[in-house]
């Protein structure tokens, strides 16, 4: 099954949580089936208890599957030696609260066995690229905000250069800009040819970044496709267009009336209210000042 | 009777056998689990896996716990009530190390037993199994991070005991020069205040033990050894009867013959001490002398068998025993006190009497691989002389009618010698004081001992007996005592000629003696009290010859080292335990591993086969039989199941960090390699076991 090209593969995978007693719990994924090729930044969505966190601890081998299959990289999940390319962010930052951003990033990369003297050259890089100045680097991480941690987590995340990352929540406690970085940051990753499988409640910060996407729910799959094909809503015509006045706008109306066009509504476009906070913040304080607060 | 100096055999080595075997089982399924796992291992991840728990440790602070320990040292070393100098010094390094032990245990105890189940609650193992982390670097670097932390617990602890120490040590030589200003040339104990202001202490030295003691009536003489009267000092012969000499029993047994044991000992009559007067009037049996007759004990044919002629008659006592004292056959099947055997001093100079054991106590003797036959002196006043074969077993059934002799088994082309023992107080056995000889003299045989042992022309021993004084001598001091002591090189036949030593009450004594009386090695120690009215209680290390003289810091070392080793273990154990449990429970299941084996120590004879029947008896006598048996079926499958558990589980007291070091005796390797061995054992397997659990355990439940 195992395929080189498929940075995923996921075959009949079901979990069923068992109680004290070995009896059958709860049902939490229900035969998933799924591959999410290379270079691909890949949505998981669904609600609360709908499987989402489930399959990416099944994909790192933090739990065992009840049945099926499932490979990442061409392996089988689990196996410790393909963790070299793996890097994970969990939805919270599960960290050693009694170390600096600095010695986290150092303690991780000896796990990968990073010579030093790379580690000298990458640890510093990659605070850099989350955001984390001089001075929150030196700070012990139970001193961090919910933000920070979530930088220095997606930091160790990307120590070994991975070729592919899970990102459990990622932005979850980042601010508007730390959001659009890290949004940002995930196409940078995918420019770069790496795979990410993001799971998210914030639908918005999926459709952005996102090549596809799946929806779960009671632990199936309820839907899986590109997003522009999933989100665009057929039957409806949008024009966009500059220069026109009042009177300009009411013979357009009038013409689509014409054509037989129902319920045309022809307003201003809004801006989105991430891009609105991005432009004050830039406006006020200039590029950056927020980072790492 | 105590049974400490019966010739105990070497402890059963069955719990390190399977130590061994259950540690090659542990290797061959942690293999067979996780081959692959071990082809990953990398110690750059275990050093870095443990630094997180060493880092962490640290700044918790958990450091802090040496403060609170010197403290309680320092006030407990403070409030100490010594008897003497070297006894406050011996007290201070015990709670060193004590304070030390107990620190470096329970925090070995409580982190390993906490971080895992803490890791696991707080999720932060999700992003190390998600690493390139083996289940096995996981476990061997926790192992390996509290190590770490005990390390420099013990690190602090070693340096500020040995800092302290120095210190008292110091104060305490200081006041022992000012003593010896007081004390008279030749008075009581300068030898003993003078060796202190010499040599400090903090002393560890080396010894020499005696390979044999025992004791005597008086020295012994050409090919005679002499044992009291009065029930106070006895000896013992080996039997180790061969595969036919047993079959031959057997015989003797199914034919419901009797088995006759054959003494041959000479008897001299002394006058009644006022201590045999005593025994003698507590057991019942009047002072034999001074008139030559037989007052007591209904003669029997056996007794007054036609080999030997009766002048004189003296009351002996047989038991037949296993290597710890303790009876093999009923003392009413080979005859009690009351009717016990008599020994009639012949005039053709054939001493001797023959003792029958009934026939059903011969089967008994025939299903044993050894016993030893015990012979007391009954009568008070009087003194038994054996040669170098006093007993034999003589089966006149055997070789039809013919008769058959068993001896002792053979030791260098002779009978085995008999052992000659004394009765037991409290610490040791007694050598009784007296002016003249004739009373107690106990012999320490030293062989193969370090002949090049002290400097320059003599040799150092120590002296290390309890002083008991008799009710007898009510206006005997009980203070100091004078002892004399000889050595006679067994080589050279050199003797010493008389050695006055002084030894007080609850200290060690030391005394010289020239060199080239132990030269070789081969010396005998013959310890006599001098003093009327006191009991020297001896054992055999009583007398030792100090061999080396060594660095006290290096002795600190080796206990602390012990300590590590013992804090590894509970380490590999916790985390064991934390693998599967919450940490309250690990902590509980780690303290039952640990001490459950000394639990079952504790309760010694208690847990012997036989158990269920004696409390079945003891407590259902009478009652249903149905009811008893089940009882004492549950009783006996509780006890065994108890022995199995203390055969199985460590013994922490394999790790005696204090004692040796308390004591001024160099701690020997051979002890730290038990110590390395049962960590290794008990460490591999629990570690193994760890990490199969946490192989088949879900990091995310």
């Amino acid at each position: 099954m195992a395929t080189a090209d498929y940075a995923v593969q996921i075959e009949d995978l079901t979990k069923v949580y068992k109680d004290f007693w070995g009896r059958d719990k709860v049902r939490a994924l229900d035969g998933l089936n799924l591959t999410i090729p290379r270079g691909e930044v890949f949505g998981l969505l669904g609600p609360n208890g709908s499987g989402k966190s489930t399959t990416i601890k099944l994909l790192l081998g933090l739990i065992f599957p009840t049945s099926g299959r499932a490979c990442i990289l061409g392996q089988p999940a689990g196996n410790t030696s393909i963790n070299e390319r793996i890097g994970f962010l969990p939805e919270e930052s599960y960290l050693y609260r009694f170390l600096n951003g600095e010695e986290t990033l150092r303690f991780y990369g000896k796990l990968f066995k990073i010579p030093r003297k790379e580690l000298n050259r990458r640890v510093p890089a990659l605070l850099d690229t989350v955001g984390l100045d001089a001075k929150s680097r030196k700070r012990k991480l139970r001193e961090y905000s919910k933000g920070m941690a979530r930088r220095i987590g997606l930091a160790q995340a990307l120590i070994n250069n991975p070729d592919l990352i899970l990102l459990d929540e990622p932005t979850t406690g980042l601010d508007p800009i730390g959001t659009r970085e890290m949004k940002d940051l995930i196409l940078s990753l995918k420019a770069q040819g790496k795979t990410v499988l993001l799971c998210s409640h914030l639908l918005a910060d999926v459709q952005d970044v996102c090549d596809r996407i799946t929806i779960l729910y009671a632990g199936k799959m309820q839907t899986l496709g590109q997003v522009k094909d999933l989100v665009e809503v057929r039957g409806i015509t949008q024009v966009q267009c500059q220069g026109l006045d009042a009177e300009k706008i009411r013979e357009v109306q009038e013409f689509l009336t014409r054509l037989g066009a129902k319920d045309s509504v022809i307003t201003h476009p809004t801006t989105t209210l991430e891009d609105l906070f991005m432009r004050v913040v830039r406006e006020n304080s200039g590029n950056g000042a927020a980072k790492g607060s | 009777m105590s049974l400490d100096f019966f010739p105990i055999a070497d402890a059963p080595t069955a719990s390190l056998a399977i130590g061994w075997i259950a540690l090659a089982v542990a290797v061959i399924a942690g293999l067979a689990v996780g081959f692959n796992d071990v082809r990953r291992f990398k110690l750059r991840r275990i050093w870095a896996l443990s630094g997180i728990c060493f880092t962490e440790s640290m700044r918790r602070r958990v450091w802090l716990v040496t403060p609170l320990a010197i403290v309680g040292v320092i006030i407990v070393s403070q409030l100490q009530r010594a008897t003497d100098h070297q006894d406050a010094i011996r007290q201070t390094a015990k709670f060193c190390v004590f304070a030390s032990g107990l620190v470096v245990v329970s925090t070995a105890l409580i982190l390993a037993c906490t971080n895992l189940p803490r890791e696991i609650e707080s999720r932060v193992i999700f992003t190390i199994v998600t690493k390139p982390t083996t289940r096995l670097e996981i476990v061997i670097g926790k192992v390996l991070g509290f190590a770490r932390v005990t390390a420099a617990v013990l690190l602090i602890m070693g340096i500020f005991s040995f800092s302290y120490l120095e210190v008292r040590n110091h104060a305490r030589m200081q006041m022992v020069r000012e003593q010896l200003v007081d004390v008279a040339p030749d008075g009581a104990g300068r030898t003993t205040l003078a060796h202190y202001a010499d040599h400090g202490f903090l002393q560890t030295r080396s010894f020499n033990y005696p390979v044999d003691l025992n004791i005597y009536s008086r020295l012994p003489s050409d090919k005679m050894k002499w044992m009291r009267g009065g029930t106070s000092q006895f000896f013992i012969s080996h039997f180790a009867p061969t595969e036919e000499e047993r079959a031959v029993l057997e015989a003797a047994a199914q034919q419901n013959a009797e088995v006759d044991i054959l003494t041959t000992l000479r008897v001299n009559w002394l006058p009644v001490t006022p201590e045999e007067q005593t025994e003698a009037v507590r057991l019942g049996i009047p002072p034999l002398h001074p008139q030559p007759v037989v007052p007591f004990g209904p003669s029997r044919t056996a007794q007054t068998a036609p080999v030997f002629v009766t002048e004189f008659k003296a009351l002996l006592q047989f038991r037949l025993v296993n290597e710890v004292g303790g009876n093999v056959v009923k003392p009413e099947d080979i005859g009690a006190k009351s009717d016990g055997a008599l020994i009639d001093n012949t005039s053709n100079g054939t001493p001797g009497c023959i003792q029958p054991v009934a026939a059903k106590a011969v089967r008994q003797l025939s299903e044993l691989p050894e016993f030893w036959v015990d012979v007391s002196g009954v009568t008070p006043g009087t003194e038994y002389g054996a040669g170098p074969l006093p007993v034999v077993l003589y089966i006149p059934a055997a070789n039809n009618g013919a008769g058959m002799v068993i001896r002792p088994p053979a030791v260098a082309g002779h009978p085995e010698a008999p052992k000659f023992l004394s009765r037991s107080a409290k610490y040791g056995m007694l050598v009784v004081g007296a002016a003249k000889e004739g009373h107690s003299v106990a012999e320490f045989s030293f062989r193969g001992a370090a002949s090049s042992a002290g400097s320059g022309d003599k040799v150092a021993f120590q002296l290390d007996a309890q002083l008991e004084r008799t009710g007898d001598y009510n206006d005997v001091p009980s203070g100091d005592s004078i002892c004399q002591v000889n050595v006679v090189n067994a080589r050279t036949g050199r003797n010493s000629g008389p050695i006055l030593v002084s030894p007080e009450l609850g200290h060690l004594t030391f005394f010289d003696v020239p060199a080239e009386d132990a030269a070789g090695g081969d010396f005998d120690v013959q310890l006599r009290g001098l003093m009327e009215g006191q009991w020297i209680e001896v054992r055999p290390a009583s007398v030792a010859l100090i061999t080396t003289e060594q660095s006290f810091a290096v002795n600190l070392f080796k206990s602390f080292f012990l300590l590590w080793m013992l804090s590894i273990l509970v380490i590999a154990i916790s985390v064991f335990c934390s693998t599967f449990l919450s940490w309250p429970i690990a902590v509980v299941v780690t303290l039952i591993l640990l001490l459950g084996r000394w639990g079952v120590i504790q309760m010694g004879d208690t847990l012997n086969p036989g158990v269920g029947h004696t409390v079945a008896a003891d407590f259902f006598a009478g009652k249903d039989a149905a009811e008893t048996k089940a009882v004492s079926s549950a009783v006996e499958a509780l006890s065994k199941a108890l022995r199995t558990i203390a055969v199985v589980l460590p013994d922490v007291s394999e790790f005696p960090a204090s004692e040796d070091l308390e004591r001024g005796i160099s701690i020997p390797l051979s002890v730290l390699g038990e110590a390395a061995e049962s960590l290794l054992i008990y460490g591999v397997i629990v570690i193994v076991g760890g990490y199969i659990i946490l192989r088949f355990t879900e990091a995310a439940p």
